[in-house]
């Protein structure tokens, strides 16, 4: 084992050893991390149901090499081919969101939302909980959710509470859609999202929320949802809903999420130095 | 140790999975003529490739 490792016969100097031990010891730790992530984000999936087939199905597989039934090897290594055209249709919504969360991974991190969308998304949405009427409203991040946008109603207006109830009062004909905001603009109205796959979400939440929380999976916006029935304040953020908001946990909610301060200037060198050795 | 509990079989089945990906990868990396890994000090050039 330890030679299957470390090919000891490559190494002449002490440092070549250190090279010797340590690449395969990096190298399996990034394969170990990989795989770890893959697992992990199966794990939330209905791909586990599936996993469990292949496995099944790999295992009849090695069976039938050790016993050498041939016929059956020969139809399971023809099978082979198709099963990886049928591994991208069966998984493609997975898929799709795995890449787009590699995607998003933050390099800038700079998420500038105005505070006052977030007051203004605040006190609609904690009107519309308390007549409880049904809302659903995107804030968008770094990726852009233009493709959502496409299939609503272009508005591009200055985001106002007064607004916003108006798009959801019943039986207009925005209400059965989503608002997608960027910045302090509302950019579309009666927009769908894409329904989310995961088998985790309770039964009791309908298509409103299930579309909040699959938007919040294929990208990295943030949506608030209002139940129709309950009037109960949702936050989707990452493929995960947040219940039970009230508007001041709202605001607090969504500032975390999205309001980031500019940061303030490092002091200078000299005035660091200074306040040093002042202190001393 | 926090980091290590959380989903701690998921780690583990992960691990064993890395090993035996790697060390078929290794096997068969092996088995192609005239490799060696790139930058390992005893590397040789195929006697077919040219050399100058």
């Amino acid at each position: 084992m330890v030679d299957l490792l470390f090919d000891f016969r490559q190494a002449q100097t002490p440092m070549q050893l250190i090279v010797v031990v340590w690449k395969p010891i990096i190298e399996i730790g990034i394969i170990w991390f990989v795989i770890y992530k893959l697992l992990a984000f199966i794990k939330g999936t209905r791909a586990v149901q599936v996993l469990r087939g292949i496995i099944i199905i790999a295992v009849i597989f090695l069976l039938t090499q050790q016993l050498r039934f041939d016929v059956i090897n020969w139809i399971f290594t023809k099978l082979f081919a198709l099963s990886v055209i049928a591994f991208l249709i069966v998984f493609q919504p997975e898929l799709r969101s795995g890449l787009a969360r590699i995607g998003r991974e933050k390099v800038f991190g700079n998420i500038l939302t105005e505070e006052r969308t977030i007051d203004e998304v605040a006190k609609s949405v904690s009107i519309l909980a308390r007549k409880k009427i049904g809302a659903i409203i995107a804030i968008e991040r770094e990726v852009s959710l233009e493709p959502y946008t496409e299939s609503g109603v272009p508005l591009d207006s200055s985001i106002t509470s007064e607004l916003l109830n108006t798009i959801f009062m019943p039986n207009t004909p925005l209400h059965d859609g989503g608002v997608v905001i960027h910045g302090d603009r509302i950019i579309a109205a009666g927009c769908l999202f894409p329904l989310s796959q995961s088998p985790d979400i309770s039964k009791l939440l309908g298509t409103r929320h299930r579309s909040a929380i699959g938007l919040s999976e294929e990208t990295d916006s943030v949506c608030v949802v209002v139940s129709e029935e309950t009037g109960v304040i949702s936050v989707a953020n990452a493929g995960k809903l947040t219940r039970d908001l009230d508007r001041e946990r709202l605001i607090n909610h969504l500032r975390a999420l999205l309001y980031r301060p500019k940061k303030e200037k490092k002091p200078h060198v000299k005035l660091t130095m200074n306040h040093f050795f002042r202190k001393k | 140790m926090d980091w290590f509990s959380k989903d701690f079989w998921l780690k583990i089945i992960a691990f064993v999975l890395a090993i035996i990906v790697w060390a078929y990868a290794r096997e068969d990396l092996d088995n192609i003529p005239g490799y060696a890994p790139q930058g390992s000090y005893n590397r040789q050039i195929p006697a077919e490739t040219l050399q100058r």
